[in-house]
């Protein structure tokens, strides 16, 4: 067992881990942040997509270890302590870029990373960001439509 | 040996990472962004020889610099770092797009140009243009540094020349003369998300009246065991004056000289090799006109 | 706010706000305090007898809570349409990923041991991998069956026969010929199928699944279990994508099992490659279609012979081989059809439906038998789909009674929209062309179950005038939840923001056939526009008595109750009378509404209106060659669709966006691939959905007539929207090259392989 310090969301969280733990695990499992989906278990779907010091990664390509003392953040992370949404957030919501939402939180998190890079992305610079998101329901349409919208009004 | 009893090492800097490889040799596993390691984990892939990953992330090997008119890539350094930086997109345009033609974003902020030359994938998205550019990898173990040329790296899928006691620290690419033009294809069914089906580099140095090719060289990937150079087409560019004919010949040599499995189930051989002569062709166009824009 | 539209309008989903906050518990976030991991031993052969399972090494193991195998449970044999499969293998595996015995175990590493251990020993039979193989086999002198009792091979036939085809054909001026195949692909939902089931002290059997229809799993796992159906109950809160291929129960009566052995909570979540190599993707199927026509542009005659590749069991085979039989029939105007389908058992992996039950199988193959006939005849191919286009009022060939129909104007609006009779001009290797395709869908289906097709709803008014919906549809992404709250708020008469819709629970929610034959929008609106107008009745009725005012009198809209003489004047909120109701009364106001399928389809000659409506669609797809790569890109896509009134149009919209996608795939890189019987691309990575950057931009459209037996006049849309769009690009393919492709998918090596033999042709 390996003893590391996370920040997730802006709070330390001590945790014991195998060094095989990946850092999907830790989230959902130890942490209970389910916000955070798993399914390919490869890097191919994107679903687990979280932002680690500022960059959107795949937690579960990533070990738990090799994220110690380093800054997590999460889809849990977007709406603020009162539990408001985001501007990101509520764009999905309006431009109808959720269905299953069950690729929601990597896109979101895939989707934040860019625009905190660059606020103000061309069409191509989203559907570049995002494209390790699959997306079985909605063709990308909306869930472009909706990064857009939030770049014009930011 | 489970998954569960691998240890886990995180060396500060490369002497104790060298002391580590002295010690645990092949029971070393080198981690670099692990974007293959974990995927072979979990399949239970992993050599079973291995009891130790290292990791590489206190080695400050993430970098890129100019040295001696060189471009120099340190090995730990992330694909979105290199498919950005201002200073491979001049010195090595068709690297940046290489790296930046790798998977998904998510997967380019992790993993390293030095896990992509280590793996040895057939398929590599860095190995064609490394291959074209005529890297030099430079390998470091307690007995010293050894430069090895990409040329000599590859020894078949996911095999390199690589010592148990060796890591490679840095990637050495020569600067580029003038009137030299480079191009990067990845053919592949998507556009994101997927392994090249035919990765094709190449760079192109024409002469004063841009008329002939003072040098070229083509790397091909995904189309023989280990990435390639085309000799035979690069030969071919540059024996005479550059025509169409010329072109069409060297592209149809590099079809030639190529080696695709033929027991691929994904992509028959035949295609792989007629997508060699025609990306050949248009990589050497493309080239050779930006070799000539470059004037 | 009050006079805000709700049919129609751009409403945000009801679950939007969990789902982007990461709040949403989705089937596999289920976790339970102690709850065990359930793992399933699977064959690793595509056909052979199990001489013996020894499960007694794994049931020692420490930490290993149960073993069950097909000696522990009684094995009734049951199936969605056709009894061929057990819970668990009976003397013979017939796939690779069979199920064999399953365990309930700490921890995943114990259950991944406790799998090791169980010894099986198995007796390798020649395996049938193919459905023409596996139809020849049975006639050998050995005969190679994969049911014993199935001596063909065969596990159901289809055959129609109306009017005359011989006649017709005789009549035709040109009769167009070719046999089409579409490969087995994978519906790939983004969230896997998994099971968590709890067997308490009481006798009950709960279970969270992932499906699309729980109560029909409610009523499957009750007679396969030989269980009361009020013994169990099924809880879902909604399902990360199905698109069809989450009916079959096999997860969660599997985990049943154990959870009935051991007593204790205990989920079996599937990898990725499970749900490749074990749930149920789409059919194979093999079209071949004859369509004779006249030269005034009419069809005489149409004639198909459909081979679909079952796999070993029959989920929702009988359904795929009847859609991909017929469906597309009753697009146009024809009287002599004749259809002969065989279902055949192949030791591959067992399958499912897909958006559309094999309708965009059929697809494919008429469509491009569409273009082709109009090129044969140099007919223009929108013109000549316009002429023959199904109508309202007409009655198919199939005996649709045909409520209302938009597809002319679909065609109108893709042509125009698509400037569709004009083509870029090629450049260097890249060539231009342009593709439609039509498509026709149910909006619910009478042969779903048992013809149970009917949806159950309740409304509660809550003492705060809130009003909760309870239906069994389930939301799996489609919007089912947001569709209903809205017909809900405008059968009640109060704000779309006022509804909430209760999770699927068998204890509280009714019936609902579930997330299949596009039928929720349209059966379970109804049954939920019936109880929310009853609601609006009591409330009425209810205010009436509290204003001493005659409640015909009265009416209720966005929660404001007044004179229907003075629209303006609120006298009471539906807040003021739930409240007074509920305090006289203890209970909340409660309305019922249930809605059956009107019509009957003929169990021998299959002749009759299956749907309550009837929608279509018509597409055009513009795509780019590269002619020296055999790369295809889809550059635009322009879908027309007649939905009947939409109810909400974001939703809508959503839908088509992502069919178009799945279609994309379906065309062009979406393929299952086989090496002696096992899936080699069990990955995201090698099993190739399309992803962000390979979409074309998506223009749709809505023609809404009224349908009369919609809700409102609403029509289902969640199948069409997928169902011409491989047609579409294949026409388009063939517009842009001269070459007409029968196979699916459309890989650059296939097409560069068509354009050479074209060439020395």
């Amino acid at each position: 067992m390996l003893s590391i310090t996370l920040n997730v969301n802006g709070i330390s969280r001590k945790v014991d881990v195998e060094a095989t733990t990946t850092l999907l695990d830790v989230l959902r499992d130890r942490l209970g942040l389910l916000g955070t989906k798993k399914r390919c278990e490869a890097g191919d779907c994107g679903a687990c997509t979280v932002i680690l010091d500022g960059r959107a990664v795949a937690s579960c390509l990533i070990l738990a270890v090799e994220a110690d003392g380093r800054k997590v953040l999460t889809v849990e992370s977007l709406s603020n302590a009162s539990g408001e949404l985001s501007p990101l957030q509520k764009a999905f919501i309006d431009k109808g870029a959720v269905q299953c939402g069950f690729c929601t939180p990597g896109m979101l998190m895939s989707a934040k990373a860019l625009l905190d890079r660059n606020p103000h992305p061309t069409e191509d610079e989203i559907r570049e960001a995002i494209a390790g998101n699959l997306c079985r329901c909605t063709g990308y349409a909306k869930i472009v439509e909706a990064i857009m919208e939030v770049s014009r009004r930011g | 040996m489970t998954k569960k009893d691998l240890n886990y090492l995180a060396p500060a800097g490369l002497e104790p990472l060298l002391n580590i490889l002295v010690e645990y040799g092949e029971k070393a596993r080198l981690l670099a962004g692990g974007t293959d390691l974990i995927p072979a984990m979990h399949k239970d892939k992993l050599d079973p020889k291995v009891t130790t990953l290292v990791s590489l992330k206190r080695t400050a090997l993430g970098y890129i610099h100019e040295r001696d008119g060189n471009l120099v890539i340190g090995s730990a350094t992330t694909h979105t770092d290199v498919a950005t930086s201002p200073l491979v997109r001049t010195k090595a345009a068709l690297l940046a797009t290489g790296s930046g033609a790798v998977g998904s974003l998510q997967i380019r902020n992790v993993a390293t140009i030095g896990g992509n030359v280590c793996n040895a994938g057939p398929s590599a998205d860095t190995s064609a243009p490394l291959m074209a550019l005529d890297a030099q990898l430079v390998a470091a173990s307690k007995r010293g540094r050894r430069v090895v040329p990409v040329s000599q790296w590859y020894l078949g899928p996911s095999r390199n020349t690589l010592l148990p006691d060796e890591a490679l620290v840095e990637i050495v690419i020569p600067g580029l003369p003038p009137r030299t033009g480079t191009h990067y294809q990845k053919f592949s069914p998507r556009s994101y998300m997927d392994l090249a089906w035919v990765g094709v580099a190449v760079v192109v140095t024409l002469d004063h009246k841009l008329k002939r090719c003072e040098d070229v060289r083509i790397g091909l990937s995904a189309v023989s065991p280990s990435p390639m150079r085309a000799i035979k087409a690069e030969a071919i560019l540059k024996s005479v004056e550059i025509s169409e004919d010329l072109i069409d010949r060297a592209a149809l040599a590099a079809s030639e000289e190529c080696n695709p499995n033929p027991r691929s189930r994904r992509v028959p051989a035949w295609y792989r090799r007629e997508m060699v002569r025609v990306l050949t062709k248009r990589g050497f166009l493309e080239a050779m006109r930006l070799a000539s824009a470059a004037v | 706010m009050d006079d805000e539209k709700i049919l129609g309008a751009r409403k945000p989903r009801v679950d939007g706000a969990a789902k982007v906050s990461g709040k949403f518990t989705f089937p596999t976030d289920t976790v339970l305090p102690g709850m065990l991991v359930g793992k399933i031993l699977r064959s690793p052969h595509p056909h052979a007898t199990v001489r013996d399972i020894d499960p007694s090494a794994a049931r020692a193991m420490e930490g290993v809570f149960a073993v069950v195998t097909a000696e522990d449970f009684p094995m009734r044999v049951y199936g969605q349409d056709i009894p061929d499969e057990t819970i668990l293998a009976t003397h013979k595996v017939r796939y690779i990923g069979d199920e064999v015995a399953a365990v309930a175990a700490i921890d995943e590493e114990t259950a991944d041991r406790a799998l090791e251990a169980i010894k099986v020993d198995y007796e390798v039979l020649p395996a049938l991998l193919d459905p023409i193989d596996a139809l020849r086999a049975a006639k050998s002198e050995q005969p190679v069956l994969v049911h014993q009792n199935r001596p063909d091979n065969i596990a159901q036939e289809y055959h129609i026969d109306r009017g005359n085809v011989v006649v017709g054909f005789q009549e035709a001026d040109y009769i167009s010929e070719a046999t089409y195949k579409t490969p087995r692909v994978h519906q790939a939902y983004m969230e896997a199928n998994v099971a968590v089931a709890h067997a308490t002290p009481d006798g009950r059997l709960t279970i969270w699944p992932s499906t699309q229809w729980p109560s029909r799993s409610r009523e499957d796992i009750a007679e396969v279990l030989g269980m009361d159906v009020s013994r169990i109950r099924i809880i879902q809160a909604g399902v990360g994508g199905g698109f069809g291929g989450k009916f079959c129960p096999k997860v969660a009566m599997v985990t049943a099992l154990l959870a009935l052995k051991c007593g204790r909570p205990i989920r079996i979540l599937n990898t990725l490659s499970d749900d490749f190599e074990a749930a149920r993707p789409f059919v194979a199927t093999e079209i071949r279609a004859k369509t004779g026509v006249r030269k005034d542009g009419t069809i005489s005659a149409r004639q198909l012979w459909t081979i679909v590749d079952n796999g070993p069991y029959s989920a929702s085979g009988a359904g795929c081989l009847s859609v991909a039989s017929s469906r597309g029939n009753n697009l146009y105007r024809m009287q002599n059809v004749k259809s002969d389908g065989l279902l055949v058992y192949t030791n591959l992996v067992p399958t499912g439906a897909y958006r559309g039950y094999g309708n965009q199988a059929l697809a494919f193959a008429l469509e491009s038998e569409m273009d082709s006939i109009a090129k044969a005849m140099g007919w223009d191919p929108a013109e000549f789909r316009k002429k023959i286009a199904t109508r309202t009022g007409d009655v198919t060939v199939d005996g649709w009674k045909i409520g209302s129909s938009g597809l002319v104007e679909c065609i109108d609006w893709v042509v125009e929209a698509s400037d569709f009779h004009n083509r870029r001009p090629t450049h260097g290797p890249i060539r231009y062309g342009k593709g439609m395709a039509c498509g026709t869908h149910v909006s619910g289906n009478i042969v779903s179950y048992k013809h149970w097709d009917g949806s159950g709803a309740i409304i509660k008014v809550d003492r705060d005038g809130r009003v909760h919906l309870f239906t069994s549809e389930p939301d799996i992404g489609q919007g089912a939840f947001t569709a209903l709250a809205q017909i809900a708020a405008e059968g009640v008469g109060v704000r779309y923001e006022d509804v909430d819709v209760h999770d699927n629970d068998t204890d509280i929610t009714p019936f609902g056939v579930g997330a299949t034959g596009s039928h929720i929008t349209t059966v379970g609106g109804n049954a939920v526009k019936i109880a929310a107008e009853k609601a609006r009745h009591e409330i009425l009725a209810w205010a009436g008595r509290m204003l001493k005012l005659a409640p015909e009198n009265l009416d209720v809209h966005g929660g404001r109750i007044y004179m229907k003489a003075q629209p303006t004047a609120a006298l009471l909120s539906v807040p003021e009378v739930a409240s007074d109701y509920f305090v006289n009364n203890y209970i909340p106001l409660f309305a019922n509404g249930s809605y059956r399928t009107p019509g009957a389809v003929d169990k021998a000659t299959k002749y009759g209106s299956p749907s309550p409506a009837y929608s279509f669609a018509s597409h055009v797809a513009e795509v780019s060659v590269d002619m020296e790569t055999g790369k295809v890109r889809v550059l635009n896509y322009w879908a027309a669709h007649d939905v009947g009134r939409v109810v909400n149009e974001m939703a809508v919209e959503g839908q088509v966006e992502g069919g178009v996608a799945q279609g994309i795939g379906f065309a062009l890189t979406e393929e299952m691939l086989f090496a002696n019987g096992k899936v080699t691309n069990s990955d995201f990575l090698d099993y190739k959905c399309a992803v962000s950057t390979d979409m074309p931009r998506i223009h749709t459209h809505f023609v809404e007539p009224i349908d009369p037996l919609g809700p409102y006049g609403a029509k289902g849309i969640g199948e069409l929207a997928f169902v011409p769009v491989a047609a579409a690009i294949a026409n388009a393919v063939a517009d842009a090259t001269g070459i007409r492709f029968t196979q699916l998918p459309i890989t650059p090596f296939r097409l560069l392989e068509a354009v050479r033999k074209s060439r020395t042709r």
